[in-house]
């Protein structure tokens, strides 16, 4: 059981906690506080098991699930998950986060209570659901129902303009995913199949690829955020609640990069590299464009969601640079922001529950009152602009060194803008730092402000360990993804089939 | 000549009237008896639609069931749609019951006009010959006008009536003007042999052109829907679940019929025509919903939306697409009956709470009804794990099948539109605070209903390979 | 003992985390003992390694490679966590922990007041780590990993008095201007790697030597790289035109300016170089612009330190100006004369700061006891005949003084000697003047500064003046001992002419190979004759200062208000180059974040967002008008529905 269905389990297992939730009676707060947390953790800890039995000394697909879902005349689907390098990471992050966000959430959140616990074990069984799924049609279930719960967590739990932030984040998205929905009708009809892994081995036409990628990337672009689809991040950040901001920061997004490694580039070769100058030009601009906008920003929360547009313009470029660097450094980057954005929004969220301000010039001085707490703001900080020896370097520095090596005619360009942004990132965190902690004596009523407490430091602490050990022992992590990565690569760079790909195409309208 | 009677093909007509006669006839009789009329009516309706299943299922083979010279006429699809019919009916019967004596004005005429409606459908559904279609449609409107201005205290309930009443008189004049034409150009009207009279005379044309125009009128097709809105706001929120529905899915049901069997020799026209009528009504219907304040009118104008997705589902000339649409009518009938009957049990004596505003913080009164709606609404915006999205997703993927790529493309659109309105109950009922806690009271009966409803949305919206297959056959079998 | 080189870098380590985690809870004395013996255990340590080092004829040769554990392995990318102890970094590593120690020994006194005494000493340790790290990284990579590391420590020095906005502004333009520097040594490192495909110093020497230069290295590729590296080291190492962070830092505690903004971090953009010698050597025409940056970085500061009334703001010019000096060396191939700068300039700076530092304190008791706080204690023209109070602070500043003039035997003479006879004797006799003049500028506002503040009399109240008193023993011991090395300290550094073994050259040879000393083939006595020259410079510096601030002379007062009074105030306000940056710079940026923010987010995107949405709502409402419950209307549409259909059946 454990060993055929583990990944089942893992990617399940929420909705057993949504069962129990819904027996516990909502007065009883602290205990359905306590239960999330503590089957979070199991959570987590079972998922651990996936890293221990995880070989990376190949690329194929891991855990792997088949069995046939429904199958009518005229489409038949397959329940098929599976792990790979390409998504164990992402996955494990899902579940290290939860424990962190529900101990977060065990004060910041007080009414309905239950509600929100319960929409974000649904969140989780989303996202596991559309990271793990190797079907085409169960992605896109995934993918749309995990839209539903983070829906309410904004609109319900969230700040001012929450009503607005939360439809405008789900309309948003659905318009990208409607287009992909048609693509992978598409793609159906022209294959006969939703499995990822056989639709890889098909080779569509020029035409085909160039409509399809563009129907695939405008929905995880929008997801990312790629500029100019990003205006709904800050709107969604600043209103959600911080439980809320960290799973989007810290997970969502990425599903965003995700989905451009694990089905628009492999799928569609040939698009790919007519495309992949603009889409990295895009992620320059929205490297530079976030950070230029963060800089200019008067709330926290909104510079944090800003430099999410800003770090996440790396991880794209690192996609589509396509050497091994690159792709390795962008793959772990998007653990890296996960970390150290997740982490940001929480420490933003800990002052937030104090003072009920996020607006950076209330604040001023706080390293004289808090002083735990800006020591940990700090290092965050230096993660997020990339010091060496924290995980954010790392990233940044294989992205770099990837792009500049790859083949593209203007590839020392490209690297160079990109590297820009190491400036520019430096500019807004540390202005920001400086304006919250330093700068003036706090104010009276900052004055009284307390100190990070235990439990803020035992959910703050883990994720300071892997910003030192991803910063001093990046192999680790690397390591389990090299092959798929290589392997990927591989079915990215097959460009030379098109030219089979008519005939393939022939024969394809054939059966 | 001889005319033998089939009465097993009789029979669920025969079981109809007896209960219109019954449920007529109650009125007439103690208050104590009176209140038994909602039961009887269903369970008339049962017995027609148990009848249906045991004894005519299984004498339909790949031929239809023909007696009376195709007067009726019974295949896979009609009895397909009709049980669709049925269902929708004793759903209605069910919510009725709570809604009426809310009102205080619960009688049993009203049972006996919804059944005699729910007659004529099967007349309609099940023949294949324009005289009964023509017939059934009469038997089927009339009764819905007076269901209408049922509440006839009510203005807006008259009112409604009354224009659904005139212009479904023109329509009706339409229609039969066409199938007069069509006798004209090829003497007969019966479907099977007007089909093999191959034609294309303007007579002929003119003739098709009248009848789409007539059916598309019942389901509410843009330019032909401007009655809706206001005869479904005017009516019980029961009857307007149910005339959302099954009038509906009967005049597409016999528009595909009489376009695929009838018409097949000038597809090239009303494959142009529908087109154009879909477009618009996806558009205006769900356009016309955003800016509704009262969430019945919403639903009005997202059901003359939905007719829109079902009528570019006939454009794609396909079993596919047909098998498509049946199981959008399927699913679209679990939604509906929920959403409306959701909406029947917001209300207190004779005032429906059915404004956006009516609806704030209902989400945290009443839980569960909150999460039905939540449901319903999910699944009408064609969000996946609902049938909503598969019934979505079996036409877009006919229409791509057929090349309609730009076609599936307005459809996305208006879906995507649609989510905004859909969102908005929900935004109603969870994310805004409502200064009236006072609660609505809920009866046992319409919540099992809805529990039902609901429940079979999700199930359905995940496994939907059994209706799927079913719906499949019964496209395959339609004459 | 070889496998334990990470000892060094790891010991202040230890110290920071200790100090950091507990410091909060511990006495100052245990905190100071921490953070002291840790950097004495390293530079214990690195002196024993030395020896050993130069005693074993194998290890000489290759220095000393500790592998660690490996960091960075991606496809064909790999980097250890490797230190490199051999002839340069030992050398460098023995200043940097010897120096260090002594600083930290001095701010045991100078902050035995400050509250955060406990953050001090862990971010000085911290400091000492990563500075340690930069000089014995064995690889590129690796060094820049200590390159950001002191970027960050001094950021968090500067900042010290972090609730003055002035502290923590100059904290972050130290940062931001040393991150400009690192782009620039970012992208040399990729171009590297795709070069050599390695980025260690032994292998990518090797690459050189054994010839295996790829096609690209003889294109001017190679000049590219060094040249961005060297993007890195102007940042920080503060040279034209990235230099203007060090003036503002000087905002941090005084020992901080010592030995980072001095003695050590500032010198690391040299060391770099020095270290990539090999590298640097095969690009004649990257080495013409360093030398040329220098020059006139060394010129261009000095004129500035002419004229700053605030002690510390003069010491910093004069720093800037003596990196000048060491970049001027570098470019005219003289890596060993600019090396040697580094190590004596670390001596003589290091006390004039530390100097400096006790005067402060002085000063600054001295206000305290008198009650005085609208004073600063930092403006020299407060100042005046500290002698008599202070006689350790003043002799050892006057000793540091001659030798940054370059007088005769005293340490800074014989390195700045040397560069500037290199400079002349590689034939760039331009730069020779340049260096000449900046070194006249160097002894006169040096001497401008002693006369000033030691001499005369007091020019402070009664009450202030009997506060005076000269500092603490843990400041005034650490003086003494950089006292006598600013003295002697040139002593490893004789030039051939002396015909006395020049030891540090020695050291160097094998690393450093001369480069074509063809140039070098000038006869004896022409080498006598520029010394001479040098000596008559310092001494004339020294003539004029003296001459204009012996007594108290009106002539600065005429000058500064005379007919050239505006060239004093073009230099006073340091040629404007801070607001010409705030203009061209830092303004635009942020008017162009603005705007992105506004126009184009606000307005533009979402403004499209929205429009979608309006324009939806508003067709509905179109719409709506029709549905206005006249039964003609709604026949109306009918017949246009009709119509419709019949034009499409017909046409």
């Amino acid at each position: 059981m454990l060993n055929t269905h583990i990944l089942s389990i893992v990617t399940f297992l929420p909705v057993l906690a949504v069962i129990v939730l819904t027996m516990i009676p909502g007065r009883q707060e602290k205990m359905l506080k306590q239960f999330s947390i503590g089957f979070a953790l199991i959570h987590f800890l079972l998922s651990l098991f996936l890293v221990f039995r995880f070989d990376s000394s190949v690329y194929k697909i891991q855990f792997e699930e088949v069995l046939p879902w429904f199958s009518t005349r005229f489409a038949s689907v397959n329940y098929h998950i599976g792990l790979d390098g390409i998504n164990l990471w992402i996955v494990l992050l899902t579940t290290f986060l939860g424990p962190i966000i529900f101990l977060s959430v065990y004060s910041s959140i007080t009414k309905k209570t239950k509600s929100f616990l319960i929409n974000m074990f649904l969140l989780e069984v989303g996202i596991l659901g559309s990271l793990v799924a190797l079907n085409t049609f169960l992605f896109y279930l995934f993918w749309e129902v995990m839209l539903i719960p983070m829906y309410f967590i904004i609109g319900v739990w969230g700040g001012e303009r929450r009503l607005y932030a939360a439809v405008k984040f789900f309309i948003y998205t659905m318009a990208g995913s409607l287009l992909m929905l048609v693509a992978i009708i598409y793609m159906y009809l022209k294959t006969g199949s939703f499995e990822l892994l056989s639709l890889y081995a098909y080779h569509f036409s020029g035409a085909e690829q160039t409509y399809l990628f563009a129907a695939f990337a405008i929905a995880f672009a929008i997801k990312v955020p790629i500029f100019p689809f990003h205006t709904w991040l800050p709107d969604a950040h600043t209103e959600a609640p911080t439980a809320g901001s960290v799973i989007l920061a810290g997970v969502l997004l990425k599903l965003g990069t995700y989905g451009f490694i694990r089905f628009a580039m492999p799928l569609f070769p040939s698009a790919v590299k007519t495309f992949a100058p603009y889409v990295i030009v895009l992620g320059i601009v929205g490297i530079i464009y976030g950070a230029l906008v963060a800089m200019v920003q008067k709330d926290v929360k909104k510079l944090v969601a800003y430099s999410s547009v800003s770090h996440l313009g790396y991880v794209m470029v690192g996609l589509f640079a396509l050497t091994i660097y690159s792709v390795q450094g962008a793959m772990l980057q998007m653990i890296n922001h996960g970390i150290s954005t997740g982490a940001l929004f929480l420490l933003v969220g800990i002052v937030y529950e104090r003072t009920h301000t996020r607006l950076i010039s209330d604040y001023g001085g706080l390293a004289k009152v808090m002083p735990v707490y800006a020591v940990i703001f700090m290092i965050f900080t230096l993660s997020s602009i990339g010091l060496p020896l924290t995980n954010g370097f790392i990233g940044e520095f294989l992205i770099l060194m990837g792009t500049f090596k790859s083949a593209y005619p203007y590839a020392f360009w490209y690297a160079a803008l990109a590297a820009v942004g190491v400036i520019l990132g430096a500019v807004y965190m540390l202005w920001m730092y400086q304006r919250v902690f330093f700068n003036v004596e706090p104010s009276e009523n900052n004055m009284k402000l307390k100190d990070v407490n235990l439990r803020e430091r035992i959910y703050l602490f883990p994720l300071l360990i892997m910003v030192f050990w991803i910063g001093l022992f990046p192999g680790f992590f690397l390591h389990k993804m090299d092959k798929s990565v290589e392997h990927y690569m591989k079915l990215i760079q097959h460009t030379e089939q098109v030219v089979v790909s008519e005939q393939s195409t022939v024969q394809g309208v054939q059966k | 000549m001889n005319v033998t009677v089939n009465v097993t093909a009789l029979m669920p007509l025969i079981i109809l009237f007896a209960g219109i006669a019954l449920t007529a006839l109650m009125g007439t009789m103690h208050a104590s008896v009176k209140r038994l009329a909602g039961l009887v009516g269903s369970i008339t309706v049962v017995l027609a639609f148990w009848w249906l299943m045991e004894r005519i299922l299984p004498a339909i083979g790949t031929a239809a069931l023909e007696s009376q010279y195709g007067m009726i006429t019974y295949s896979y699809y009609s009895v397909f749609l009709s049980s669709l019919v049925l269902v929708t009916a004793v759903a209605a019967f069910a919510l009725s019951e709570h809604y009426l004596i809310a009102e205080d004005f619960s009688h049993p005429e009203f049972y006996a006009i919804l059944l005699s409606s729910i007659t004529g459908m099967m007349v309609m559904l099940n023949t294949s010959n324009f005289v009964n279609i023509f017939i059934g449609l009469e038997l089927l409107s009339i009764p819905l006008y007076t269901s209408v201005a049922y509440l006839r205290y009510k203005p807006e309930s008259v009112e409604g009536g009354l224009k659904y009443f005139i212009l479904g008189a023109i329509a009706s004049g339409f229609l039969a003007y066409g199938i007069a034409m069509i006798y004209g150009a090829t003497g007969t009207l019966d479907f099977i042999i007007v089909g093999k009279a191959v034609k294309t005379d303007s007579l002929f044309q003119l003739g098709l052109l009248f009848v789409m125009m007539g059916l598309a009128f019942k389901a509410a097709a843009v330019p032909f829907h401007m009655w809706a809105p206001d005869a479904y706001e005017g009516a019980a929120t029961p009857v307007t679940g149910f005339m959302s529905i099954a009038p509906k899915a009967v005049a597409i049901g016999i528009l595909i019929r009489i376009l695929y069997l009838v018409f097949p020799q000038m597809a090239g026209y009303w494959r142009e025509g529908i087109l154009v009528l879909s477009i618009l009504t996806v558009i205006v219907g769900n356009l016309a919903a955003i800016v509704q304040q009262s969430v019945k009118r919403m639903l009005a104008y997202s059901s003359i939306s939905h007719a829109g997705y079902l009528l570019m589902g006939i454009v794609a000339y396909s079993i596919e697409g047909v098998s498509g649409i049946l199981f959008y009518l399927a699913g679209y009938m679990l939604i509906n009956t929920g959403a409306f009957g959701v909406l029947s049990l917001l209300k207190r004596g004779d005032v429906d709470y059915v404004s956006y505003d009516d609806i704030r913080g209902v989400g945290y009164r009443h839980p569960w009804l909150g999460i039905f709606m939540t449901i319903f609404m999910f699944s009408l915006a064609g969000i996946p794990a609902t049938v909503g999205f598969m019934g979505k997703f079996y036409i877009f993927k006919a229409l791509i099948h057929a090349d309609y790529i730009g076609l599936a493309l307005v459809g996305i659109g208006g879906s995507l539109i649609s989510v905004y309105y859909y969102l908005r109950v929900v935004v109603n009922m969870y994310m805004k605070e409502n200064p009236d806690e006072s609660s609505f009271d809920l009866n046992f009966l319409s919540m099992t209903v809805l529990g039902i409803c609901s429940v079979l949305v999700i199930a359905t919206g995940l496994f939907p390979a059994k209706i799927a297959d079913v719906a499949n056959i019964a496209a395959r079998f339609m004459n | 003992m070889t496998n334990y080189v990470w000892l060094i870098p790891t010991l202040p380590l230890a110290g920071f985390l200790i100090n950091g985690l507990l410091g909060s809870r511990m006495p100052k004395k245990v905190i100071s003992w921490i953070g002291n013996l840790t950097i004495f255990g390293s530079f214990a340590f690195a002196v024993a390694l030395y020896v050993h080092m130069m005693a074993t004829p194998a290890l000489s040769e290759e220095g000393i490679h500790n592998i660690l554990f490996p960091w960075l392995n991606v496809g064909g990318f790999h980097v250890n966590f490797a230190f490199l102890f051999d002839r340069i970094s030992g050398t460098m590593t023995l200043m940097v922990a010897g120096v260090g120690f002594l600083i930290h020994v001095y701010s045991v006194g100078y902050m035995a007041e400050e509250e955060g005494y406990f953050r001090y000493f862990s971010y000085l340790n911290l400091f000492m780590f990563a500075m340690l790290t930069l000089v014995l990284a064995d690889n590129l990579l690796l060094m820049f990993v200590g390159w950001e590391g002191v970027g960050l420590c001094s950021y968090l020095l500067i900042g010290f008095y972090y609730t003055t906005k002035v502290a923590s502004d100059a904290g972050k333009k130290a940062f931001l201007v040393n991150r400009i520097g690192d782009f620039g040594f970012l992208l040399g490192m990729f171009l590297l790697f795709y070069l050599f495909g390695t980025l260690q110093f032994p292998q990518m020497q090797e690459v050189i030597l054994s010839n295996h230069l790829a096609p690209e290295l003889t294109t001017g590729l190679i000049t590219v790289a060094t040249l961005l590296l060297f993007v890195g080291a102007v940042g920080k190492s503060a040279q034209l035109p990235l230099y203007v962070w060090l003036p503002d830092a000087m905002a941090g505690p005084t020992p901080v300016s010592a030995l980072i903004h001095a003695a050590t971090m500032v010198t690391s953009g040299v060391y770099m170089i020095v270290r990539l010698n090999f590298l640097f050597q095969l690009t004649p025409n990257t080495l013409l612009i360093v030398a040329w940056v220098g020059g006139i970085t060394a010129l261009f500061a000095a004129t500035i330190g002419t004229v700053q009334n605030d002690i510390k703001k003069v010491l910093a010019y004069s720093t800037i100006s003596q990196l000048g000096y060491m970049f001027l060396g570098l470019g005219v191939g003289a890596f060993v004369a600019g090396f040697f700068h580094i190590i004596t300039h670390s001596f003589f700076k290091a006390l004039l700061f530390l100097g400096s530092g006790s005067v402060i304190h002085a000063m600054h008791h001295a206000y305290h006891h008198a009650g005085v706080h609208d004073k600063d204690p930092q403006d020299i023209r407060n100042m005046g005949g500290l002698r008599k109070f202070m006689p350790v602070t003043y002799w050892t500043f006057l000793v540091a003084t001659l030798a940054i003039s370059g007088f005769p035997i005293f340490s800074g003479f014989f390195s700045k000697d040397e560069i500037l006879w290199k400079a002349f004797a590689s034939g760039h006799n331009y730069l020779w003047a340049i260096g000449a003049v900046a070194a006249l500028l160097t002894s006169f506002y040096m001497f401008r500064l002693v006369y000033v503040a030691f001499l005369g009399k007091f020019r402070g109240a009664e009450k202030e003046e009997e506060a005076l008193h000269e500092s603490p023993r843990s400041m005034t011991i650490p003086l003494t001992i950089l006292g006598i090395l600013a003295a002697i300290g040139g002593f490893i550094g004789i030039p051939h002419i002396f015909h006395l073994p020049n030891v540090l050259d020695k050291v160097l040879e094998p690393l450093i190979p001369a480069v074509n000393p063809v140039h070098y083939l000038h006869n004896v006595s022409t080498e006598w004759k520029m010394m001479g020259i040098s000596v008559a410079i310092a001494i004339a510096g020294w003539l004029i200062a003296g001459s204009l601030y012996r007594k108290e002379s009106t002539v600065p007062d005429k000058l500064a208000t005379g007919s050239l009074g505006y060239i004093y105030k073009l230099v006073l306000n340091k040629y404007y180059v801070d607001e010409i940056y705030s203009v061209l710079v830092i303004r635009p940026v942020k008017r162009i974040g603005d705007f992105f923010w506004y126009y184009i987010d606000v307005i533009l995107i979402d403004g499209a967002v929205n429009l979608a949405g309006m324009l939806a709502t508003c067709c509905g409402r179109v719409i709506g008008l029709f549905q206005n419950g006249s039964v003609k209307m709604y026949a109306f549409s009918m017949l246009t529905g009709i119509l419709i259909l019949f034009w499409i059946f017909v046409g």
